[in-house]
């Protein structure tokens, strides 16, 4: 008889995790859950579809869907591929991690707005906010990649999304207009997608991270200059590092905006933000940022700010 | 918004009312775009002054050599607009839904003969699945080939 065979499982080299390990709460719980792979999540697309339906209708199936804690129009599945599905195809559904519907439940935009989102591909955020909107008032879906554009249109297309136009305009340079809300969820160094793709940690060198940087920093300002007063800008990443965070965060806090205290959604549980980071120190309403680790909900990572533009 | 031209908004609500009994009054928020004379976009009203857009809202109609008037509706359109559409509607069963979302051409019954050639909104179980061009005894899919999901396992 031949050999045993070995079972090897490979581990994925989470080193350049450690430098948060003075930041990150239950430090080996954090490392731990991040060699686990992802829940399978859905959200329900409420233009078309109610919660419950939808979870009747895969249970029906042997599909087993609950909703999560804090956010009943998002499930999990037992369904290693939702793209799959009949919910899916006609538009009940959209498959989407689980952290990923945080930053448009915190922006709260409501029917009639006019509302920017920066980096929309593939736009999963895009047609949340959409059916928050009741599909009324007006999105813009910018990219800079006009490559991604098609997905971004088709996934709004699949999803039955009508009060959205398509830009594909360098968001540094996005022209003069003013909204109610502005997401921005910028390219970053997406430590935070660790879960799905392992490799991610490795991927970028620090010349590029810093790149990334320079142009978050950009866009964060332009974003501010976009807000009406009185208005919200979203700020977030799936990303833990920094850099990439409360220092972009601090540029809003210098020009007119400051962080909503509260703004996590009931029942998610999130750490605070940094008030200092190596040389940098921070206000201390930095604290009122959502830093997600992926032990607290069992989700990605992902960084959160809810900043509101002070009136005149 | 220059690179769109407008397009008679009259001349489109009239198409989809006569294709498919869709009233005036869905259209109620719309406005419609031409980009080049082979789509027409539908979208909220409400565009923001002085952004270049590439695109806006949802595909509704394309140009067609058969379709009445040269154009045909999309799948997209016909989704969005299920709720309003009285006729020009085909419901399959479960294993033609199948084979319909797996982008194979399905035979109709005898019910649709003498309809000619057409398209419709396909339905199964209520649910609307897109558009389809029927004849008397087939309908071929509208589905895009991205789309398309083999061996779907339906409701």
């Amino acid at each position: 008889m031949a050999q045993d065979a070995i079972v090897t499982m490979e581990v994925p080299d989470l080193s350049p995790l450690y430098r948060y390990q003075d930041i990150v709460p239950h430090f080996d719980a954090f490392l731990e859950s991040c060699e686990q792979p992802l829940p399978s999540t859905v959200r329900v697309n409420t233009l078309r579809a109610d919660p419950a339906a939808v979870r009747e209708s895969l249970e029906e199936r042997g599909i087993a869907a609950d909703p999560f804690s804090w956010y009943p129009a998002g499930l999990r599945i037992d369904a290693d591929r939702p793209g799959t599905l009949f919910e899916h195809f006609i538009g009940h559904i959209h498959s989407q991690e689980e952290v990923s519907m945080v930053p448009p439940i915190v922006l709260a935009p409501r029917p009639g707005e006019r509302v920017l989102d920066l980096c929309a591909a593939p736009g999963s955020k895009t047609t949340h906010l959409a059916q928050m909107m009741e599909n009324t008032g007006h999105i813009i879906a910018n990219d800079v990649a006009k490559g991604r554009l098609p997905m971004l249109r088709a996934n709004c297309e699949r999803l039955g999304v009508m009060n959205t136009g398509f830009s594909s305009i360098d968001g540094r340079r996005f022209p003069n207009a003013s909204f109610d809300r502005v997401l921005l969820d910028p390219a970053c160094s997406s430590e935070g997608m660790a879960r799905k793709r392992p490799d991610v940690l490795w991927r970028y060198h620090r010349r590029f991270r810093q790149e990334l940087q320079r142009s978050q920093s950009a866009m964060i300002d332009r974003a501010c200059e976009l807000v009406r007063p009185g208005g919200m800008l979203v700020y977030s990443t799936c990303t833990y590092a920094p850099e990439d965070n409360e220092v972009q965060v601090a540029r809003a806090l210098e020009r007119g905006f400051e962080l909503v205290d509260g703004s996590a959604p009931p029942g998610f549980i999130c750490s605070p933000g940094l008030t200092e980071w190596e040389e940098h120190r921070f206000p201390d309403q930095m604290r009122r940022c959502l830093r997600v680790y992926p032990h607290l909900n069992d989700t990605g990572g992902f960084f959160v700010a809810s900043l509101r533009k002070r009136r005149a | 918004m220059p690179r769109f031209e407008s397009v008679e908004r009259e001349a489109i609500i009239a198409w989809w009312a006569e294709q498919f009994g869709i009233p005036e009054e869905a259209f109620d928020d719309m406005v419609f775009f031409r980009k080049g004379a082979n789509a027409v976009w539908m979208v909220v009203d409400g565009l923001t002054e002085g952004v270049r857009y590439d695109t806006v809202g949802i595909t509704i109609m394309r140009s067609s050599s058969i379709g009445p008037d040269g154009w045909r509706p999309t799948g997209t359109a016909l989704q969005a607009l299920a709720e309003h559409i009285t006729h020009n509607r085909v419901s399959l069963d479960r294993e033609h839904a199948v084979r319909f979302i797996a982008g194979e051409e399905v035979s109709l019954t005898d019910e649709h003969e003498d309809e000619g050639r057409r398209y419709v909104l396909v339905c199964y179980k209520g649910r609307a699945l897109g558009c389809g061009l029927a004849s008397s005894t087939r309908l071929i899919p509208q589905v895009s080939k991205d789309r398309r999901i083999r061996d779907i396992v339906l409701p």
